[in-house]
């Protein structure tokens, strides 16, 4: 009531209060934050501006020996996201998400998972799909504000010209594979790089992949970049590898392998072509091949698992890879081991009948007309089994010793046999050259004397590569030296200066005498210039001095109407006889005789050698 | 007797308002700044309604204040449909039903139930003012303000539904309520937090535990809370300059308009910077505070303290929540956050206050009516307000004051 005289200060003042203390309040919180803190904050204005980003280095190119590119880079696009940089209104959020794949034709759940799983690194984007047509890229780059997160990059892909010569030998690049990726960021990669997976690509990718560059630039809240700060580390290209191959005979060797295939109707082939003065690899054929241009997009599901499931496995290079029984074009060894042994002289004759029996078991000869007696140059140029037989696993009824295999082993590894070659791509196998001890623990049986026999001419469980017939055909045709196959030369950086030099390289010299390996190249010679060579008629007395070595290997499979296994045909030679530059080996899959099917590719491609001036 | 005086018309609070408004020109076009444009789209709109809200600040000064007493409860009635029409009819943005569309431009009426409800809290209370302040008084104005705080809430506008609570307990306490029942009401929303908790709405859980530890979730919720901080903090003492701040520039601090717009102002314009817009601000409510000494009737004062209470508690929380002091909520700062509707809310309740002034009835005291008191008291108190304050320097100012007035021929 009114009356009342004590004077108590009005409400108002309690109003006035809360508005002083309201404001010491928030200009307290702001010194602390402007002023005690300011230095702290303007650091983290500084680190959401400025973005240090890697600029991806382009990948060296693959050269031939005559340099001609024969893989190299085109520019692609790539449609990617920058998690950090998405909208982060959920409702925004999936509008673009959704906005961008009814663009790109892709479920917005794909995106969501892919975006998803690069959770722990939100400032790298992730790849969404690639490559996209160069008009989409523009499009969503010309729209930015409604794809904010979305990066296009302008990336350079992998174009292999001609790639159903190449395939295999130059491999593929592609994203880096899941297990082992800690290995791979810790050295350096990020996680949407690709990199070399198989062939070349693979084995040079240290050498190819050069090293990224980085620049601080500015970056707005979108991710995009709206100003240059500086550059940190200058990009260096990837190096060029130059291989020893010539494109020019590679070519033409595919195609020759290919028509004999199709002509035999054989689903596998391969070939090698050898420098035996170095080692180098001329060409190196394998089919059926792949288009690798499948891969440098990213393969699809569907393309991959139709490669992995033909079963003529076209993804495996079976010229390094293909384990097959080397028949006929081993008795080279046979004969320089006996020779080298002292189980027989150049002049020694031994009979060649159609077959002989040992023990209850037959073991014929390829003629069934029988060849007469026959010394080692001989026997190698009508590629008499029995000759053979005889000089491995003796002859019970003469009493004629044999070598044994144990020495026969010896002298097969001396030659290349059952070891890798060491050259450098992945994947090469190593065959099999079997010993009694080997039969012993693996198939668990005692070694016979008719395992001698098979050996000796090159069957049995022996198995070699390729790669491995025509190393040994190189080192016969050099006079016995046995190199490491090289398949590329040098290493270039942008500016054609050699960064590595890769060296021919000398695995051992064959511990056979010179004048036994004369025996030997006269006998391949005679293969083909005699007129009872098993190459002769098939060949017609080229005008290129060739020599060389038929095979025809029986494999497991199924029977013809005779009753025959099937066969393999090889041939293995080189030329010119005189001065030999070129050693080539070839195996056709099932391909029958090996005079008729593989003889006549081998000759074209040592003839095609001359004919395209390869140096 | 009633007497129009524009000689009581307060310029200062005019000036400090056109002030705060270009300031806010100042800061929304560095918010906006377009490349290729100096003015953007939303600084002309900002424009447009100051310069409405000017033509309203004046036009309803020159209305008597009593006027809208009268027209309390169609007032407030016509608020209600209208948030009701809100929850039906409303635009969504940013999630929440709060806009509708009247024409080309966007109205949001929760602004309007501020306004309706300073009004007709302060014709209730004054109203019963010769009753004192009972129970059921109390009761009462909780009832008018909790219908508007429901709907606003149901949209949901958990800001707006705490700024009119804000509005009431400040009237409330100017109004005489005793203190120890609003002290105990004050602590019912601690008490009773854990049935809060469970009630709350998801969003507004969220914006709660975002507020203890933006650190959490750096690129989601706690984003605008962090990017603010940090907005504000690079500032330091001087600011990086207008349209030079990196994190508005670059877009890096979001809801760059209205939400953050003090983040921008503190990053451009520094410490310094901001320290002016507190003292512009600072004075508003001296201004507004010395209106509701100033008032004749306690409907005036009333409304003055109902006007402050709404500015201060935005103030407070807008820039709190920029700068770590309080949750995001989602209101605007006054005369500075880009919005059509706040800043027309704004001047039309400062053309209230000068209305207050400028029809300020003869000498009628609320506590002693119709007793005749001597002139010279009656000047002091009607002059003097700072009597309190002011002390012997007061009374000197007092002193020749009432020279001048008791001179002979003076009006009265």
């Amino acid at each position: 009531m009114a009356a009342t005289m004590v004077r108590r200060p009005p409400r108002v003042f309690g109003m006035y209060g809360a508005v002083a203390l309201a404001f010491l309040m928030l200009l307290g919180q702001l010194w602390s934050v402007q002023i005690a803190n300011g230095g702290q904050y303007l650091r983290r204005a500084e680190v959401n501006r400025v973005r240090i980003i890697a600029e991806k280095p382009l990948r060296g190119v693959i050269y031939d020996r005559a340099g001609r590119q024969i893989a190299r880079n085109v520019p692609s696009w790539t449609i990617a996201i920058r998690p950090a940089d998405l909208p982060r209104v959920k409702t925004v959020r999936a509008e673009t998400i959704e906005r961008l794949g009814r663009v790109l034709e892709m479920s917005a759940e794909d995106i969501s998972r892919i975006v998803d799983q690069a959770k722990e690194d939100p400032f790298t984007p992730v790849r969404i799909k690639s490559p996209v047509p160069r008009d989409l890229a523009l499009v969503i780059e010309e729209q930015q504000n409604l794809f904010a997160g979305v990066v296009v990059q302008s990336t350079p892909i992998r174009a292999y010209p001609e790639a159903q010569h190449f395939g295999k030998i130059l491999g593929y690049t592609g994203p880096i594979p899941a297990a082992g990726i800690q290995t791979r960021l810790d050295t350096g990669y990020q996680r949407d790089d690709t990199l070399g997976l198989s062939g070349i690509e693979a084995a040079f990718e240290d050498e190819m992949r050069g090293r990224r560059g980085l620049k601080q630039v500015e970056v707005d809240a979108l991710g995009r970049v709206t100003n240059e700060l500086s550059v940190v580390e200058t990009t260096v290209i990837g190096g060029n590898v130059a291989l020893t191959l010539d494109a020019q005979l590679q070519r033409r060797a595919s195609e020759l392998l290919a028509a004999g295939m199709a002509k035999a109707k054989s689903g596998q082939a391969a070939l090698v072509a050898l420098d035996p003065r170095n080692g180098d690899v001329l060409a190196m054929v394998s089919l059926p091949e792949y288009d690798n241009n499948l891969f440098a997009a990213g393969i699809s599901s569907a393309d991959y698992k139709r490669l992995s499931e033909d079963r003529w496995t076209p993804l495996v290079n079976h010229a390094i890879a293909g384990q097959y029984p080397p028949g006929s074009t081993f008795k080279m060894v046979t004969a320089a081991a006996a020779l080298q042994e002292r189980i027989v002289n150049p002049q020694t004759r031994i009979n060649c009948p159609a077959s002989v029996t040992v023990n209850g078991r037959t073991f014929r000869n390829w003629n069934p007309l029988g060849q007469g007696t026959l010394n080692a140059r001989e026997s190698l140029a009508r590629s008499c089994d029995i000759y053979f037989y005889e000089v491995t696993g003796g002859n019970p009824h003469s009493g004629f010793k044999g070598m044994g295999i144990q020495k026969l082993a010896e002298y097969a590894r001396a030659f290349g046999y059952g070891e890798r070659s060491g050259i450098r791509l992945a994947g090469e196998e190593r065959g099999l050259v079997p010993t009694e001890e080997w039969k012993r623990e693996v198939k668990k049986e005692t070694w016979f004397i008719g395992d001698n026999y098979n050996v000796g001419i090159g069957q049995g469980d022996l198995l070699a590569t390729p790669l491995q017939m025509a190393n040994m055909t190189a080192a016969i045709a050099n006079g016995g030296t046995l190199y490491r196959p090289r398949i590329a030369s040098a290493v270039r950086d942008a500016g054609g200066n050699v960064t590595q030099t890769i060296a021919p390289e000398v695995i051992r010299k064959l511990p056979v005498a010179p004048e036994h390996m004369a025996i030997i190249r006269a006998g391949m010679r005679d293969v083909v210039a005699h007129s009872e060579g098993t190459a002769y008629h098939a060949l017609k007395q080229p005008e290129l001095p060739i020599a060389g070595k038929t095979g025809t290997a029986e494999f497991y499979g199924p029977m013809d109407s005779k009753g025959n296994l099937p066969t393999h045909a090889l041939f293995v030679g080189y030329a010119p006889y005189e001065d030999p530059q070129i050693a080539v080996a070839v195996i056709v899959y099932n391909g029958g005789e090996g005079s008729e099917t593989a003889a006549p590719i081998v000759a074209e491609t040592l003839k095609a050698y001359f004919t395209l001036g390869v140096r | 007797m009633q007497r129009k005086s524009w000689a009581k018309f307060d310029l200062w609070l005019l000036f400090l308002a056109l002030a705060l408004a270009c300031f806010g020109f100042l800061v929304i076009r560095s918010a906006t700044l377009l490349a290729d444009q100096q003015v953007s789209r939303q600084l002309i709109t900002q424009a447009a309604f100051a310069g409405v809200g000017l033509m309203a600040l004046f036009a309803i000064a020159a209305l008597d204040y009593r006027v809208l007493g009268t027209l309390a409860i169609p007032l407030y009635f016509g608020t209600i449909a209208i948030l009701g029409a809100v929850l039906v009819a409303g635009k969504t943005i940013y999630g929440a039903q709060r806009w509708i569309a009247v024409g080309p431009v966007q109205f949001q009426p929760s602004e309007l139930a501020k306004f309706a409800v300073i009004v007709c809290l302060a014709r209730y209370l004054s109203g019963r003012e010769e009753k004192g302040f009972g129970l059921k008084t109390l009761v009462g104005s909780l009832l008018i303000v909790l219908v508007p705080v429901a709907l606003v809430y149901r949209q949901p506008d958990l800001g707006t539904s705490l700024v009119l609570m804000a509005i009431w307990f400040g009237m409330v306490f100017i109004a005489g309520a005793p203190l120890q029942w609003l002290g105990g009401l004050l602590a019912v929303p601690f008490v009773a937090f854990p049935l809060v908790w469970r009630v709350m709405h998801d969003y507004m859980r969220r914006r709660l535990t975002i507020f203890l530890a933006p650190e959490r979730d750096p690129f989601g919720e706690g984003y605008n809370m962090i990017q603010a901080r940090i907005s504000v903090g690079s500032g330091g003492w001087w600011g990086r300059g207008l349209g030079n701040g990196t994190q508005t520039q670059l877009n890096f601090l979001k809801v760059q308009q209205s939400d953050f717009i003090f983040a921008v102002l503190a990053e451009e314009l520094g410490f310094f910077g901001a320290a002016i817009l507190l003292g512009l601000f600072g004075a508003v409510f001296f201004r507004c505070l010395l209106i509701g000494q100033r008032s004749r009737d306690s409907f005036g004062r009333l409304l003055a303290a109902g006007v402050t209470s709404m500015l201060l508690f935005q103030v407070f929380i807008n820039i709190g929540m920029n700068i770590g002091l309080a949750p995001v909520t989602g209101i605007p700062l006054p005369f500075i956050s880009a919005g059509g509707s706040s800043l027309l809310t704004v001047f039309i309740s400062l053309g209230v206050l000068q209305s207050v002034l400028i029809h300020a009835q003869a000498r009628r005291y609320d506590t002693q009516p119709n007793v005749s008191v001597p002139a010279t008291i009656r000047i002091r108190r009607e002059r003097f307000p700072l009597r309190w304050v002011g002390g012997r320097i007061g009374r000197s100012v007092a002193a020749r004051r009432l020279q001048r007035l008791t001179r002979p021929g003076a009006h009265r």
